[in-house]
């Protein structure tokens, strides 16, 4: 151990401090760069999901909190809230639309379900322009997995995420 | 050191996952689709040559006591700068891939190479040892990923574009047993390869 | 989510190693003898535990009140790695019986992804401080519980007549395939 004097010590410690220094300035300014793309695409995907699940509707009004209201021509023709569903890996993120008791659609923001199996909840069959399972629930008053006696066909081998986007909707109907 | 002996080095010789086992977990975990695996090499591979020229950079800076704290500041700066850079520009597979960006900076390999190559080499070399190494992993990832994809699901992706798909797939290659068993034979296979030459010479 | 299903998620239906993917390289590297799996589960449990704890302190309390969470990567892997120094530094100290257990696993464990990796996921499970700890514990016993049992088998494996190809590594990995396809019975417990 030959600079354990002060002066060492010292210089090892300015040393670290610097490196934290600019580290922290250099994530700073990254941060500061990349915030604007992130919130842009957030917001995109969120008016992309949007108008999957009112596709009728021209305009849509934040309430804050995760809802929202799908605008006509000025009249409100449909609530849309954020809701999560337990999924086999993790949070699903989705967005539900209903009026008058029924469903007007329902999309899914973010998930990370296994591919191939609870991952095709949106999988998109070719020459069609929406996922096959969310489409079920469209004009829908109460819903449930056929495997529950109810109306829903469940995604082969991935009963746990199509039982808990349907638990939600239903969840979400019963408001 | 010769260039070329580092980019051979890297991409075959010292391959980070066939010849070193060494990253292994994302190497198992990001794999299920063969975008998520290029991206997760191409992040790892942006991570390991910048973390590599800045620690040559600063080999003689850097006390000796103090050196893997300060290796580890430096890593985990960048693998925060590509984690944003991808929240950014491809939010899917940013969200897909989890919390294995934020985990690069344990990735053996990175601070293997800065320990090991790049604190003890000069600039240049560190530059192309970092490339070449991530890019002998990000090659490594995209052939598990190719496997299991397209045993597991019986289609293949590339950025949202589908390359090809049938009527055939064993699904368990795209859960956690697939994963093992694919690096497993492909280690097998390697070996034996190996058993091969050697018994020929 | 309770308590009681976050432990049992952590030890068997989302087993850290076997699930997760998360720490695997003492599962490939150390687990060739029971004693040092045990003793390399334990030591990691034990950090993953303190780890869990501080980090959700500095979440709460520094990155997120200062609006600085893009410093989360940096501060969660300074911390673990000075955690891991001071729990080695106190053991050596205080503990002589259980540093000479645990002390040779204690520096492999800072960059185990294990730790870190349990730390962010505490965080984008939106866990609160009790159920960090209780997902540590869960996390940490499922780690140790897989090393052990790879450690048993790989033991009886090196007396086994495996195809030259297939010796060390590969076989280990299709065990672990085997081990994996087992836990997944698991995941209709909760």
């Amino acid at each position: 151990m030959t600079d354990e004097s002060i002066g060492g010590m010292l210089r090892i410690a300015l040393i670290l401090t610097v490196i934290m220094l600019l580290s922290a300035i250099a994530l700073a300014v990254t941060h500061i760069y990349t915030k604007p793309f992130i919130d842009q695409t957030k917001e995109q995907k969120l008016k992309e999901g949007l108008s999957m699940v009112v596709t009728q509707a021209d305009d849509f009004k934040d309430l804050g909190g995760g809802y929202y209201e799908a605008l006509l021509d000025g009249k409100v023709i449909g609530k849309i809230s954020t809701v999560y569903a337990d999924g086999y890996n993790d949070k699903i993120k989705m967005l539900i639309g209903i009026s008058d008791g029924k469903i007007l659609g329902v999309h899914i923001l973010e998930h990370l379900e296994t591919p191939g199996l609870g991952a095709r909840s949106t999988e998109v069959r070719p020459d069609e322009d929406e996922p096959w399972f969310l489409r079920q629930f469209k004009g829908l008053d109460s819903v449930a997995l056929k495997k529950d006696g109810g109306n829903i066909d469940a995604i082969t081998a991935a009963t746990i995420t199509s039982r808990a986007i349907t638990d939600a909707v239903a969840e979400e109907l019963r408001k | 050191m010769k260039t070329g002996k580092i980019i051979w080095d890297g991409l075959a010789k010292q391959n980070p996952t066939f010849r070193m086992a060494l990253g292994l977990c994302p190497t198992l975990a990001v794999t299920t689709a063969l975008t998520n695996g290029l991206v997760m090499g191409i992040a790892v591979t942006f991570v390991l040559a910048c973390s590599n020229v800045l620690v040559s950079l600063l080999r003689k800076i850097i006390p000796d006591k103090v050196r893997i704290p300060a290796f580890i500041v430096i890593i985990a700066t960048f693998v925060t700068i590509a984690d944003m850079l991808l929240e950014g520009f491809v939010p899917d597979i940013h969200k897909t891939l989890g919390i294995f960006i934020p985990l690069i900076v344990v990735n053996c390999i990175i601070l293997g190479r800065a320990e090991s190559f790049a604190s003890k080499n000069p600039v240049f070399s560190s530059l192309v040892d970092g490339i070449f190494m991530g890019l002998g992993f990000t090659l490594s990832l995209s052939l598990i990923s190719v496997i299991r994809e397209v045993l597991g699901t019986g289609k293949l992706i590339f950025f949202g574009n589908l390359l090809f798909s049938f009527d055939f797939s064993v699904l368990g290659f795209v859960l956690a047993p697939g994963a093992f068993l694919t690096l497993g034979l492909l280690l097998s296979l390697f070996n034996y390869i190996d058993l091969k030459r050697g018994t020929r010479q | 989510m309770s308590l009681i299903a976050l432990l049992i998620s952590g030890l068997f239906v989302n087993n850290f190693l076997l699930s997760r993917f998360l720490g695997l390289c003492p599962f490939f590297g150390v687990s060739k003898k029971t004693e040092s799996a045990l003793g390399m589960g334990i030591a990691a449990t034990f950090v993953m535990v303190i780890a869990s704890a501080v980090t959700y302190i500095i979440q709460q309390y520094i990155l997120v009140p200062f609006d600085v969470v893009y410093l989360q990567t940096v501060m969660f892997i300074l911390v673990i790695a000075g955690l891991v120094q001071f729990v080695e530094l106190y053991l050596r100290k205080f503990q002589p019986d259980l540093y000479n257990m645990l002390g040779i696993y204690l520096p492999l464990i800072t960059t185990n992804c294990a730790i870190l990796g349990l730390a962010l996921l505490n965080v984008t499970k939106g866990l609160n401080f009790i159920e960090s700890v209780v997902h540590a514990v869960g996390a940490g016993g499922g780690f140790t519980l897989a090393l052990m049992l790879m450690s048993g088998i790989r033991e009886r494996l090196e007396l086994a007549q495996v195809p030259k190809a297939f010796s060390g590594l590969p076989i280990a990995f299709i065990t672990a395939a085997i081990m994996a396809l087992a836990f997944m019975g698991f995941s209709g417990m909760i």
